[in-house]
This record gives structure tokens, sequence and C-alpha cells, in this order.
């Protein structure tokens, strides 16, 4: 790692480091509060640059006219440098969310398919040819938007961004990213990786920067055409309205609360090592965290001990230890919000079956790092806050219910509505609640299982767009209809033609 | 006539450039191969070309035979250019058939069953990729097996093959959509309590039989999508060319295709019609070939229900207006007519031309024949025009079939030779060279003769004049055949009228032969049935399960009972 990034622009890496006198922000490793690495504070000045490199590659056709097959292949080549590089960036990344390093190898180890998936949905690209009244040949092209703002969140800094710059690119788009200020390094390596892949300059481009400053030029720019984001609720609402006012449009990939239907016939032991990792894994730090337990009364005790031994026993520690299986909170921010939101948990009454602070036994090296041990709150009221509120943490609720309708209630009692997970033996269950639960993402006896090709993405608050699959790809293109008048005649309206439409 | 006659007085035979090509043979050096690399490859052919079988040649399967000389059990491939020999090649016996079919039968419960539909794209895209690594290989073996000029090879054959292999991989990595579902299905009784969804299945082990014309690309047109899609697939080249079919299934092997995945038997037409014939397990059969293969293997199929492709003859008119741009016209008659020896079954061997531009037609047309026309050996980088294919039991079998078409319009007074018609037989005393035909004109004054009604698969062109467009076009559609048909005119309307009006698989507005994977490649009336490429392929390729899942439970009063 170097001590200074700057940013990526024109295919050239480290922008404005070799200005004097640039304000810069510091990359923290969350586990032991070290500074990691300084990175060039973006301004408008530097989103105006990059957004420019952009246009002029997009208006080029470098590569918003390159064939399809030849994109493709620019992905894949990326796709396999990806590969090659997987444990340096899992090192990256462990560094600097705190999130362990085993955990990111193995979630890194799948992040290069999103760029040969979307290859491969570029090549199978199609328009259509509509069924026009009439003697008409009507067809459709779709074509780049053009510009691209993309902003990534830290929770998974690598697979995200790559998941939103895959289609982009595939699509023929050019792409201004702005990574988390938390954990920016990683962005910065992909797209070095896709510039060595043969991505040519301008196309992809990456300013670093804070949201409320480089963000909101990014959003703002008039010469964007689409803004991707994953992020809070909060800030899809401000990217959102800048985006309305510029005419452009969002996916938004949001908050969550992801319900946990447990029903008696589940398979508990099955179901209590699923919803431990849903739970648990990235320190509960995703959009799908399984946050809200909704279990059967009748198995409620046998699942929450079961789930409550299992969190007793993660091994919480040095990320870059090879036993540890939970690491750090990513930032003093995120852990301040958990510690508050438990916090109102205990004084509306719920209990702490186990957590509820910082773990005990950490190492002295972590003693600056911000930890919050896994926990499971117990006697959860719909009514109360974390049942509401999205903590992003290692925290889950438990509610329990004696209906079917009773769970169904339950699980859609909440503003959030992006993944959801249901577990039971029962297959006309398992289809009939997933059918009714008011989420984008439904998993049946499992949790956070993802695939280039699944789309992804939330109803409600959780945002609106999706992620992944041709969804995704098409909402990277415009389509733009071609009528062509195969009369032998004209009409004349003014000498008494009736068609008028 | 007086322009006819000008025209045929001007022309002059210039004996093709092989002669002293063929004294040096397949073992000489061409520009585009470097020595090593030709010593390379021919270090690799093996004496006896062999079945290829779950990932071995077949001799390693029982290394007790010995490679006997018996006549009943190979045949010699020969280079069309020079009438050399390459090698021998195995005809299957029945036990190396069953051995093939079993083969494929067993890979197919694993391939079909243990990968998903990304990995079969990724193991499609390594071969890919493997192909690519070798391609300068396939263009050799490819380009002396044919005998088509090198330089259409490189630039066409082999990126064509490789290109559908790249596609099919696509879309099983995602981008074709694997099937459908629904919202709540409604019962009998109203209650909205089921729903649906599809499976998309394979259909088992697929025969492909292959063409010797583009001999890798119609192997890939098949292979690809029908591995892609959790199919086995034997194939059998045609036995004039059977070469890269057998070099390409070692490099799948290589790129870590499981064994039995794709199974190449070389063989004659009986090998085919064998295994068409005698295999109820093979489930589908792909054929690329004439007319007469195509009812045959359609008539056999039948007995077992095999589902077939057929991709058969052609007799593609192309119409030319008054308002085309002439040069672009004469251009796109000759690529249409010669490219690839002639030796394309959607060639427009039919051509018709306005009658007010015929006399230009025809002089340019003439003037670009005698300025282009590089007739020679076709590993020779500038030969444009090289030699008919060589069938290995009657080496002059296409020869005749193709001068007999010239011979019979040359003594027919409806019709007047143009150009060409000339041809070079291999030398009578040693024997070695090919069987080459110069591109030929003829201008024919009926639609009503053999030449424009029959499909004569080599470099031979009939002209014919039409006053109006109704009148092109009931001429263009008269024909058994509909694979391709194509229109040269600078009208809109027209052009798009007569995309509709013209009955074929493929019709080219101010161009020929353009055919990207991505689209369909098929044909209408007797020039076969079913599409190659595109999505199309898929679904000839695989068949859909419909799953109906009910949620609620099924009461009395939900039945009739």
């Amino acid at each position: 790692m170097k001590s200074c990034y700057g940013h990526f622009i024109d295919g050239v890496d480290d922008v404005g480091t070799l200005e004097d006198g640039r304000a810069t922000f510091d990359v923290e490793n969350p586990a032991t509060g070290e500074t990691l690495c300084r990175v060039i504070a973006g301004t408008e000045e530097d989103v105006i640059m990059a957004v420019g490199a952009a246009k002029r590659a997009f208006e080029s056709g470098i590569w918003s006219e390159m064939h399809p097959r030849d994109r493709a292949r620019i992905l894949n080549k990326a796709a396999a440098l990806l590969r090659e590089r997987t444990d340096d960036i899992a090192m990256i990344e462990s560094l600097s969310t705190g999130r362990s390093l085993k955990e990111m190898k193995a979630q890194l180890g799948r992040v290069p398919e999103w760029l040969e998936h979307a290859g491969a949905l570029a090549v199978g690209l199609e328009g259509s040819v509509t069924p026009f009244v009439g003697p008409f040949l009507s067809y459709v092209r779709r074509k780049p938007l053009g510009v691209v703002a993309q902003i990534t969140p830290w929770n998974h800094p690598l697979l995200i961004a790559t998941k939103k710059v895959a289609p982009a690119l595939a699509a023929g788009n050019c792409v201004v990213m702005k990574p988390s200020e938390i954990a920016p390094i990683a962005v910065m390596e992909l797209a070095q990786i896709l510039t060595e892949a043969g991505v040519p300059p301008g196309v992809i481009n990456v300013v670093n920067g804070m949201g409320p400053a480089t963000g909101k030029a990014l959003c703002e720019s008039s010469e964007v055409s689409k803004i991707d984001l994953t992020g809070g609720t909060q800030t899809g609402r401000a990217v959102c309205a800048a985006a309305g006012y510029n005419l452009k449009p969002v996916t938004a990939e949001l908050g969550g609360k992801a319900p946990v239907l447990v029903f008696e016939d589940a398979d508990v032991e099955r179901a209590i090592n699923g919803i431990a990792f849903g739970a648990f894994v990235a320190s509960g730090q995703t959009c799908i965290s399984a946050a809200r337990l909704i279990v059967a009364e009748s198995i409620m005790d046998q699942v929450v001990s079961g789930l409550v031994n299992k969190a007793k026993g993660i091994v919480v520690g040095d990320p870059l230890d090879p036993h540890t299986q939970m690491g750090s909170i990513a930032c003093k921010r995120q852990l301040d919000h958990i510690e508050a939101l438990v916090d109102s948990a205990r004084e509306e009454g719920a209990s702490i079956l186990c957590g509820g602070g910082r773990p005990e036994g950490l190492d002295q090296s972590l003693s600056a790092g911000h930890f919050y041990a896994p926990t499971i709150l117990g006697n959860v009221t719909p009514n109360m806050r974390v049942f509401q509120e999205e903590i992003f943490g290692p925290v889950l609720t438990v509610t329990c219910f004696r209906t079917e309708e009773e769970a169904l209630s339950l699980a859609n009692d909440c503003e959030f509505g992006l993944g959801a997970a249901v577990w039971t033996s029962s297959v006309a269950r398992a289809h009939r609640v997933a059918h009714k639960i008011e989420a984008g993402i439904v998993w049946i006896n499992d949790h956070h299982k993802n695939d280039p090709a699944s789309p992804w993405g939330g109803f409600k608050d959780s945002g609106m767009g999706k992620e992944n699959g041709w969804e995704s790809l098409h909402a990277y293109t415009k389509t733009q209809s071609i009528m062509v008048n195969l009369s032998d005649t004209g009409s004349d309206w003014f000498g008494g033609g009736t068609r008028y439409s | 006539m007086a322009i006819r006659q000008v025209i045929r007085h001007r022309q002059s035979w210039k004996r093709p450039r092989q002669t002293n090509l063929l004294q040096t043979g397949v073992h000489r050096s061409f520009s585009y191969f470097s020595k090593s690399e030709e010593e390379e490859y021919l270090s690799k052919l093996p004496p006896l070309l062999t079945a290829y079988i779950g990932n071995v040649g077949i001799q390693q399967h029982h290394s007790g035979d010995s490679i006997d000389n018996d006549n009943d059990y190979y045949f010699v491939n020969r280079a069309p250019s020079t009438g050399r020999k390459l090698c021998n090649v195995q005809i299957p016996r029945k036990q190396d058939l069953d051995r093939a079919v079993e083969s494929s039968q067993s890979a197919f419960e694993s391939w079909s069953t243990k990968t998903s539909w990304a990995e079969r794209g990724e193991f499609l895209e390594a071969a890919a990729s493997m192909m690519e690594n070798h391609a300068k290989e396939l263009e050799y073996w490819e380009a002396i097996d044919s005998g088509v000029p090198i330089e259409q090879v490189r630039s066409s054959h082999i990126p064509c093959a490789i290109e559908a292999v790249r596609y099919y991989a696509a879309l099983a990595r995602g981008s074709f959509s694997l099937g459908q579902s629904i919202m709540d299905t409604p019962h009998a009784g109203g209650h909205r309590d089921s729903f649906s969804f599809t499976r998309r299945e394979p259909l088992g082990v697929c025969l492909g039989i292959g063409s010797w014309n583009y001999p890798l690309m119609t192997m890939m047109w098949k292979v690809a999508p029908a591995l892609a899609c959790g199919n086995t697939m034997l194939y059998k080249p045609s036995e004039s060319t059977p070469m890269t079919a057998r070099r390409v299934a070692e490099l799948f092997a290589e790129a870590g295709m499981p064994p039995g995945v794709l199974n190449v038997v070389p063989g004659m037409g009986d090998t085919a019609v064998a295994l068409v014939k005698d295999y109820p397990q093979i489930r589908k059969v792909s054929v690329t070939g004439s007319l007469g293969t195509g009812m045959n293997v359609a008539q056999q199929s039948a007995a077992t229900l095999k589902r077939t492709t057929l991709e058969l003859g052609g007799k593609s008119p192309l119409l030319i207006f008054e308002d085309a741009t002439l040069e672009s016209a004469v251009n796109v008659a000759i690529m249409g007519n010669f490219a690839n020896n002639g030796q394309v079954c959607s060639n427009c061997t039919r051509v018709y031309v306005h009658k007010n531009i015929l006399h230009d037609f025809l002089e340019r047309l003439v003037s670009r024949l005698k300025q282009s026309v590089v007739m020679g050996h076709n590993m020779e980088q500038s030969t444009n025009m090289g030699p008919l294919i060589m069938p290995p039991l009657s080496p002059s079998s296409h020869f005749d079939r193709v001068k007999g078409f010239i011979d019979r319009a040359k003594q027919d007074p409806r019709a007047t030779l143009i150009y060409g018609g000339n041809t070079m037989e291999p030398s009578p005393s040693s024997g070695e060279g090919g069987y080459f035909v110069e591109p030929t004109v003829f201008q024919c004054d009926t639609d009503d003769m053999e030449l424009v009604r029959e499909e004569v698969f080599g470099p031979v062109m009939a002209v014919m004049s039409f006053e109006s467009e109704e009148e092109a076009v009931s001429r263009a559609n008269a024909s058994i055949y509909g694979l391709g048909a194509g229109v040269m005119t600078n009208d809109a309307k027209r052009a798009h009228r007569l995309a509709k009006q013209l009955i074929a698989g493929n019709v080219w507005i101010n161009n020929w032969n353009l055919s990207p994977i991505e689209m369909p490649f098929g044909p209408f009336k007797m020039s076969g049935y079913g599409n190659e490429c595109g999505v199309h392929a898929i679904e000839n390729y695989s068949q859909v399960k419909h799953v109906n899942f009910e949620m609620g439970e099924v009461a009395a009063s939900d039945t009739y009972f």
C-alpha cells in the first residue's frame, strides 16, 4: 500500500498527489486505529476533470462504439487479472474494513464472475422488433447512456464497485466512481486492473473524497447521465433529489432490515447455522444482514438458545489472524450508531441475550479498534427502534409469532424491503410465504447468497432499480425506437388523411 | 447480342497458376506459414486419422488392434490443390460406433446434471481460447484439407468458428434466460394457490453431420449450442474434410472438456446413416449437407423421432435494380458466387439484373473478374480461387458434376457463356494436381433450364434479366429452395418491401452472405428446417419443462368429484 493515493482519471493514477497543499483524508485500520494511508480529497474541479475525461472518452467512441464482443473480451481479461490478485486485494480490504481476511478471500473469490457475466450479457444484448400497426417496420436499438456516476459503500468495497462497473462498462458507458472515503483503495486497484486489461483511458475514473463535497459535486453534474448508488437511505434521498433536478435516472440500493422467518417445521440446526451466518458475517454490516428473527413461538427457545451459543462461540479478534471469525466494525461513527441503538433497545425493554458491547478478551494491540460483540436482543416488539431502524452491525432482534399471517405481518411491518429469509421444510409454505413478503430478495432455507445473474435490489425504502442480471445491463442503456414507413404512398393530413399516430 | 459477342472475344483463358506449385506439393513452405510451423503441424499428423472418443484417439482404447491396411477400414484423405495424400482416415466399425455412442451417452449423464449453465459457459470459453491459441494450425489444416484459399480461411473460417464458441459461452454464462415463471395460476375451482416455472433441459446425445465447405464453422455452429445446453455431441465431419474436427476435439480436451462431451467419428455417408438409423440413444441430428442427404436423414430420424435441424442446398436469387450502385452490385455478385471456390449453400447463383443495366453490369463484371481472379494452389496467399473439393472415394465426382453443368449449358442455345467456363484436371501422367474450375458466368434467356433451377455448388453464376419488380420477385421465389435472397437497390421502400416478399431464410439488402453469429441462419422451403446460430439454436438443442407448484391443499371442491 502506498502512503498517499490520488484520483484515477483518464488512465492516470494518483492524480493530485504531486500538487502542494492539497487537502487529504486518512484511511484508518479500524481494528487498530492506525492510519493506513492518506488520500487526496476531491474538489469540484477534480470532479469536473474526471467527468470531462469520461465524456471525451465516451464521445470518441473508443469504448461506446467498440463491438460488444471486444468489450466482453476486455472484461474477461480483467476478471482473470483480478483473480490473480485476489489475495493482495483481500488484504487491502481486510486492513481498511476490519473484516477478517478469511471472509474477504472467500468473498473476493467470486467477484471476477461479475465482470465475466456482464461481458456475456453485452454479447447477448439485443434490441427488438415491435408489432407496430400498419405498413411500418419498427425496431428498437439499445444504446449506452454516456457518463455514469457510481457511488459505492465501505462494507463490500470491491464487490459492490465491480457489480456496478461491470454492467456499465459492458453496455458501453464511461464511469466516474466515488468510492467510500473509509475504504477506497481496493476500488483504485480495480480501476488499475481494468486499465491493464485494455479499458481505454477515460472510460473508468475514480474520484476520492467525502460524500457531502465530492459525491455531491458528482451527483449534481449535468454531464452525468445516470447515478448508481449503494448507501444509506438518507444518502439515497439526497442523491435522488439531485438526480431529479437534472432529470437523470437512479439505481439505488439502500438500507435494509431483513426479516428471518423460522417456522416450526424448519430444520432447526440448519436454520441456526444459516441465521448466525446471515446476522454476523461482515460484523452484520451488510444491507441484507439477518436483522429481525421472527420465530414460531413453539420453537423459539430452542432456536434462540442455539443462536446464543453460536454467537458466544464466534471468535472476534485481529482480522489478519487466520483463526479470527469476526473482525471489527468499519469505523468509529458506525460503532457509535450500533451502541446508541442497542442502548435504545435496553431502555425500551428488550433483553440482552448475548453481547451488547465490546467483546471481552481482545488482544492489547486492538485496544484502539472499533469492536462490537455478536449481540442478540430478546423480547423485541415492532414499535421498538431496533425493530424499525437499520443497525448495520452484529445485532439480531428476536420476536415470536403464532400464525403464518402474524409472521408475515411482522415481516412486512417495516419501511425497508430488501432481503428476507424463510426457514421451513414445507415446500408449499416456503413459496407461499416468499411470495407475500414485501422484499426484493428472498432466500428459502439460506441467507446472503448472491449471483451476477440474479437481480438484486429492494422494495419500499430500500431503494429502486436492480443490480445484477439483465435488469442491471438494461438500466445502463437507453432504447431508441425507429419507425420506417413502408407504405407505397405517403399520407396527406391536410388533404384529408386520417391516420394521426 | 452484339455486346455478348464482344465480351466473348475479349476474354482470354489464363491457365491457373498451379503448375510449378504442384511440383513441390504439400510439403512446400508457403509464405503465410513458416517452414517450422508447417513441420510442426505435419509432425502431429497421425498415419491413420481415427475416431476421437472420450478424449483419446481410439487406437489407445484397444491397444491389441494393429493398424491394418484393409481398405474396408480406411480411406485416403487428399489435399484438393495437389491430390497429394494427407493421411489415411479410419472408417469406423460397428464396435467403434457403439463405443462412441456409449461414451457420449455416459458423458451426457454427468455433463447434463453436474454442470451448471455458467460452468458449461466457462468450459466453452476455455475451449475458444484454446482454439485461438492454435488458430494458425487450424488455418493450416482447414485450408489444406478443403482447398479454400488460405486468405479466406484465415479471415473467415477460423474466426467465425471461434466466435461461435465464444457466443454460446456468453449465452450460457448468463445472457440467455433459462426459463419463464408466472404469477399464481388459477385452479379450476378459482383458487390461485399454485405457481409455475419452466426448466430448460438438454435433449441427450446429439449427432452433428458436417459439411466440407466450411468444415470448422459448421461444426462449431452445432457443437457450441449443443454443449451449452448440456447435451453431448457426437460429430461426424464430412469425409472430404476430417482434419480440423479431429484436431479441435483434441483442443477441447486440452482445454478441460470432460471426456465424451465431444466425440468425433470420421467416416463416409454410411457411417452417418448408421448412426441415425441404429442408435435410438441419439436424440437429435443436425446436418449441413445436400438436399438428398437431408431427406435421407429426415426419413431415418423419423423411426426414433429424433429431432432434426437440416441446413441443405440453395439456389439463391440476387435482384439488381436500376437504382442500385452498379459497382457495389458487381462486387456483391462476385463475392456471393465465387468466394470459397463457389462452394457455399447460400450463394447467389441466380442473378436477376434489370434489363436497362444488364449490359453495363456484364461489362463491369467481366472486367472485374479479368482483373482480380487469381487461380492456383490455395495455400498461396495471393490465390482467391482454389480447386474444387476432392471427395476421397471418387476424387473427380464433384468436379464432374460441376463441369457437367457447364458443358451442358455451353451446348444449350438459351445460355451464353460470358466469362470463364474453362477447367483443369490433374496431370494424366503423374496424377498430381487438383480439379480447377474458372469462375464462370452464363447469361440465360430463361429460368427454365437446369443451370438456373438446380444447385451446382461450384463457381457458376447464372445471369438473367427482368423488366419489373413483380416479375423479378415472382421469378426469384419460383424455386424449391429458400435459403438466401438479396436485393441491390437504393430505394428504401423497395428494399423493405422485398425483404418481406422474398421467400428465404436470409435476406441481404445491398450485400451478401453476412451472417453474424447472433442472428439465425436458417432455411425456408426445401433448403431445410431449423435455425442455427443466435438464441434460435438454443431452442433447437433443448426442451422446455413446465413445473407447476401447488402451495395450498387440493380440496374436494377443487375437483369435479
